[in-house]
């Protein structure tokens, strides 16, 4: 897109910014500018860095190296609302609004006009006009007096984006904006993106949607594995493909080989035409045992939805579930009871209970199967649970500790741990590996291996490419609540993956799946 | 961070509480020599035998995350309908029916948290003044008193010198500490309490659970009821309004977290002893029992708040 | 007017639906209510009934106020009752000491703000649960209101002040005038001033309001000191009605504030409600009573069917679902 605004003014720098968490290195020396008035797309895979890099920049945490300049001077960020003093405005995905006040009200929160001898009293008539004044001039056809609550997706977007703009706001971050609006609503959307920019104002926009980035956007970024890949103008890319390819590179560091097994087993879990209105549609897969199947996509495109629905912790509306051949209607105890486990994607909120001791958190779920009668003798507890811990080398000094206080990835492994401990056959792991160092995670990636060499079946959600091709047998590819494709193992690459994930087609009014 | 260490860790709040229970007695003691006498001692351990028999059950459900604000109310609708059962139909029935309704308070409490959804707070305050209410009608405001020998022996009655409260507290205390340490349901309470989603997930059937422990709930308070009408000698429908704050108090002095998960029924005893302790210390201190209900609101108060802020260093650790 | 701030491009289009859903429970409670009234007995529908509806409806309406602005911003107050009493007998004992009228209405008033100061620094600066702290000052504002009576009331107050609750201003009883007058003030709080806004932003989105800049702990506690200084109003119409001030009268007041709130369509977790709507609650409330008195049924049971309706309307908002 050409632009009519010259862009030569530079108005926030990364230089060499790093950012650890422990175990994993999130950013690595990632050198990054923003012009004034442009409009500055963010790309890459889950867990390539995006994210990290927004939340320093809104003050959410500090970089462990690197500076950061805005505006030419060098800044440190110390919280959220210094961000937001400093001119930084985020939308995050699930929007920051006052459900049952007006929009104007939302705009001027903290800055209401007020009566001239007054000063707590609310100037009704200035505080429409003014917010109706920041709407048209976003080209905005929102009525300020609305409540919020009563507002669509899309709109209640625009009032974000009129938020940032009425504190002056010089960077607008706008992650995912696209993800739930209809054709129309984001022609609206880069109608009013477009008047920020002749405003001067820059944006920050993270999509997975290619096409919607060449059209608006003036530069493009892609980041992988924390690193910046390139920088690029728009009209310099040549199709999806080429960036494609610069998202996923070309290094695959095998950590980890699997034995595939040459007969695969009975089918295990089989799911026809689940639905579940808005976050799953018509899906249908099947896992036997002796393989591990991966469940690829982005994020948002319905996988935890499918794994909470076929476990039975969420509702469905049509469809069937088979585990084992025998047609289920789930809930966590029958399915666990049945044989299957869930790992979820969580890990602190819904894998486990953190505030409780090891050996609690291994035998949560299991405690039925083991002491039948409700009587729990605590020897046979902690024989039982020492072994796991041996067996998957958990480190933590005693079975009492308090899970809080354990590495993420031992975490990780009390979570597995607990699982296995059900005896279950069929496992379902919601990114299984997500945040661990290299070490834990080849751990984990041989445990898995050896369950399905003894028979279990593996539904494994992942959106780490290099892991999803290393284990899988076969890959399912997911994108907007559906099943796009299943992929063999033979023709699998990371290309192949991502195209099916974020697709080439438009999508009409009638076909987004959350309006 | 070696073992021994560790275990340490985990009873240090107990010992502490314990060293709070001897520092309140030796200040009492020099202050005010009487305290030291049998009679007063017993008298010490019997208010606390009855005032932990009602803070157990809210122990209990304090540990799953939620709260029963209903307890005073209920202990005293359960004792107006039994002592008034007991005198005309005989003791055994009595008590029956009596028990039976502080139980079916406590399961329509658990109903409405666990399938209807109520905030525990909401829902159990409006028991409080339902059961409140219904005890006033049935009492009619007359008081009962005089009951058979046979049911004065929970209250005033004794083996081998131990007066039967601080039996019956030891039994209880017994019961529950078995419950929540050795059996699955105690467990699953505990889950509960630490994280509802993870519990759910792992195959708890949370809402069984939770019409469990509110019915138990309602069934200690009449128990207490129980041994507290037995000891007086009579029931009149208020006997139940000032019971609420000081089991409390004892329940969240005794280090159970009213976020849920954390907690013992140990702590308990020694909070209720605690609170018993004081309260002993502020009759002997001249102080009336108005004054009473102001230092009770006030502890109730600070031990939340110790609380909260162990919470919070635990958090930031 | 700003708090029927409607219109716009609303995508629900089912307006007939959404009017239905602004109705709060107490609309039809009242209704079955005097229907029932109506039917079972003639003595209520008299003028003299009315007058004596009026007056015992008053403090009840006041303390709904304040406890709107609670309850709207995701808290409780279960001190509000104890609170009443403690104002109007700390008032009592000065009035007896002879301070004027005009100082008694300050002294209770300002112990409501002291009692306000005290809840809104646990709350909302230790960030300690509402439900408890309040339930903790009850027992404190309880125990003093009854040490400083030693449990007894005080009785006897001069004629003047005995105005405040019985007299009349141009026909009107003058309970009725106060109410009026804070009821003007309540709305123009919650609609009129960034007080307000924020009030209703903490119940529905405290970030939002902490992103903003604004302290949320300030306006926190100062929606705790209104509805102490509301409660001091109340104890001073109270005290003046009942012409002594007695220490325990106002037992369960809060929980019917609290239920005429609920009723009135305040929800207790989203930031929505209205002032008006606990007036219709808080005239459900005293007309119940006020009924059932005439029928001649005990107050236990009164008290019952008080806890009842709250949780019909728990249920009936949770059923119209948000």
């Amino acid at each position: 897109m050409m632009e009519a605004q010259p862009m030569n003014e530079t108005i926030l720098e990364f230089k060499g910014v790093s950012k650890d968490f422990p175990g994993v290195r999130a950013l690595d020396k990632v050198d990054f500018d923003l012009k004034k008035g442009e409009v500055h797309a963010l790309v890459g895979e889950n867990g390539a860095g995006k994210s990290t890099l927004i939340k320093i920049l809104a003050g959410v945490y500090p970089p462990t190296e690197g500076d950061i300049y805005y505006k030419g001077e060098k800044i440190t960020v110390r919280s959220p609302k210094e961000g937001i003093d400093l001119g930084v405005s985020v939308i995050y995905q699930e929007f920051n609004l006052v459900p049952y006040i007006s929009v104007a009200k939302n705009i001027f929160m903290g800055r209401e006009p007020h009566r001239k001898w007054l000063p707590f009293f609310i100037d009704y008539r200035r505080l429409y006009s003014d917010a109706k004044e920041i709407l048209q001039s976003m080209s905005a056809d929102i009525d300020p007096k609305t409540k919020v609550v009563d507002l669509g997706v899309a709109q209640k977007q625009l009032v974000e984006m009129a938020k940032a703009f009425s504190v002056k706001a010089s960077i607008l971050v706008m992650d995912e904006p696209t993800a739930a609006l209809t054709d129309r609503e984001i022609k609206e959307l880069f109608r009013s993106i477009r008047e920020f920019k002749k405003k001067g104002i820059s944006i920050i926009y993270i999509s997975h949607r290619l096409e919607e980035i060449f059209e608006i956007a003036d530069r493009i970024t892609i980041l992988r594995d924390g690193k910046v890949v390139e920088t690029m103008k728009a009209d310099e890319v040549k199709d999806l493909d080429h960036i494609i390819k610069l998202m996923v590179g070309r290094s695959m560091t095998a950590y980890f080989s699997r034995e595939f097994l040459k007969e695969k087993g009975e089918v295990a879990l089989e799911v026809k035409d689940l639905s579940r209105k808005g976050l799953i549609q018509d899906v249908n897969l099947c896992v036997r045992s002796g393989e591990i199947v991966g469940l690829a996509g982005l994020v948002g495109s319905g996988r935890t939805e499918l794994a909470r629905a076929i476990f039975g912790v969420d509702p469905h509306e049509t469809g069937e579930i088979y585990i084992l051949g025998k047609k289920v209607s789930t809930n966590p105890a029958k399915s666990i009871a049945l044989g299957l486990g869930f790992l979820p994607e969580d890990r602190k909120a819904e894998g486990l209970a953190l505030i409780l001791p090891v050996r609690e958190n291994i035998m949560m779920a299991s405690l039925r199967r083991v002491f039948p009668l409700g009587l729990i003798n605590p020897r046979k507890e902690s024989r039982l649970v020492n072994e796991y811990v041996r067996t998957l080398r958990i480190a933590t000094p005693s079975i009492l500790r308090i899970a809080k206080f354990l590495s993420g990835g031992n975490q990780q492994k009390v979570i597995v741990a607990k699982w296995l401990s059900t005896q279950a056959k069929i496992f379902i792991f919601d990114e299984p590996t997500r945040g661990i160092d290299v070490g834990a995670k080849a751990e984990i990636h041989q445990l898995m291996n050896e369950l399905v060499k003894r028979g279990a079946a593996i539904l494994m959600i992942s959106s780490e490419l290099h892991e999803v091709l290393n284990m899988s047998d076969r890959i399912y590819v997911m994108r907007g609540g559906r099943i796009i494709k299943e992929l063999p193992r033979e023709e699998a690459n990371q290309e192949a993956i991502l195209r099916y994930a974020m697709g080439g087609a438009r999508r009409e009014d009638s076909e987004s799946i959350n309006a | 961070m070696g073992r021994v260490q560790m275990m340490l860790k985990r009873y240090v709040a107990l010992f502490l509480r314990l060293i709070a229970v001897l520092s309140i007695a030796i200040f009492l003691a020099f202050v005010r020599p009487e305290f030291l006498s049998v009679n007063n001692i017993l008298n010490v351990l019997r208010q606390s035998s009855l005032l932990f028999l009602l803070a157990s059950g809210l122990t209990v459900v304090i540990l799953t995350g939620g709260i029963d604000l209903s307890i005073g109310s209920v202990l005293a609708l359960s004792a107006c309908v039994m002592g008034t059962v007991l005198k005309t139909e005989g003791m055994f029935l009595g008590i029956l029916v009596g028990l039976a309704i502080g139980a079916g308070c406590g399961f329509m409490n658990g109903a409405m948290v666990a399938f209807i959804g109520l905030p525990s707070f909401m829902a159990t305050y409006g028991m409080l003044w339902i059961a409140q209410g219904l005890a006033l009608m049935f009492m009619k405001a007359e008081i009962i008193y005089g009951f058979p020998k046979a049911f004065r022996f929970f209250g005033a009655g004794g083996f081998i010198g131990i007066p039967a409260p601080i039996l019956l507290m030891f039994l209880a205390f017994g019961v529950l500490y078995l419950l929540l340490t050795y059996t699955t349901l105690g467990r699953n309470i505990y889950s509960i309490g630490a994280n509802m989603d993870v519990a759910r997930i792992s195959g708890i059937r949370v809402r069984r659970t939770l019409l469990i422990v509110y019915t138990v709930s309602g069934f200690l308070a009449a128990f207490a009821g129980m041994v507290y009408i037995s000891r007086i000698n009579a029931v009149e429908a208020g006997i139940g309004e000032t019971l609420l704050l000081p089991a409390l108090a004892a329940v969240c002095i005794g280090g159970t977290s009213l976020f849920g998960g954390e907690g013992s029924i140990g702590g308990t005893i020694l909070g209720s002893i605690i609170m018993s302790l004081v309260i002993n210390g502020m009759n002997m201190l001249g102080m009336t029992s108005f004054w009473q209900s102001f230092a009770v609101g006030t502890i109730v108060i600070f031990s939340v708040l110790i609380d909260q802020i162990r919470a919070m260093k635990f958090q930031t650790d | 007017m700003p708090w029927e701030e409607r219109g716009g491009r609303i995508v629900n289009q089912l307006t007939l639906k959404k009017t239905f859903k602004k109705i709060p429970s107490a609309a039809f409670a009242l209704i079955f209510l005097l229907i029932i009234y109506t039917i079972f007995t003639d003595r209520f529908w008299t003028a003299e009934n009315f007058i004596n509806l009026a007056q015992q409806a008053t403090v009840l309406a006041i303390l709904s106020l304040g406890m709107t602005l609670v309850i709207l911003s995701e808290g409780i107050d279960l001190s509000a009752g104890a609170l009443v009493s403690l104002c109007g007998v700390v008032m009592a004992v000065y009035l007896h000491q002879g301070i004027g009228i005009f100082g008694a209405v300050l002294i209770s008033i300002g112990v409501g703000v002291a009692a306000g100061i005290v809840n809104g620094l646990f709350i909302a600066k230790a960030k300690l649960p509402p439900f408890v702290v309040t339930l903790g000052t009850m027992g404190m504002c309880q125990g003093l209101a009854l040490v400083i009576t030693e449990g007894s009331s005080i009785p006897g107050f001069s004629d003047s002040f005995k105005f405040i609750a019985c007299g009349f201003i141009m026909g009107i009883p003058f309970p009725i005038v106060i109410l009026a007058f804070l009821v003007l003030i309540t709305y123009l709080i919650l609609y009129h001033t960034t007080f307000g806004t924020y009030i209703f932003s903490i119940g529905g989105n405290q970030e939002a309001v902490n992103l903003a800049g604004v302290s949320v702990a300030f306006y926190k506690t100062l929606i705790y000191v209104v509805a102490g200084a509301f409660a001091g109003v109340g104890g001073l119409v109270m005290t003046s009605r009942m012409n002594a001030a007695h220490p325990w009268v106002t037992l369960g007041l809060e929980f019917d504030a609290i239920v005429a709130v609920i009723l009135g369509g305040t929800s207790f977790v989203l930031g929505k409600g209205n002032p008006f709507g606990s007036l219709v609650g808080a005239a459900t409330i005293a007309i119940l009573k006020n009924g059932m008195n005439i029928l001649g049924v005990p107050i236990p049971i009164q008290v019952a069917f008080v806890g009842i309706f709250l949780i019909l309307a728990i249920i009936y908002d949770s059923i119209k679902g948000d």
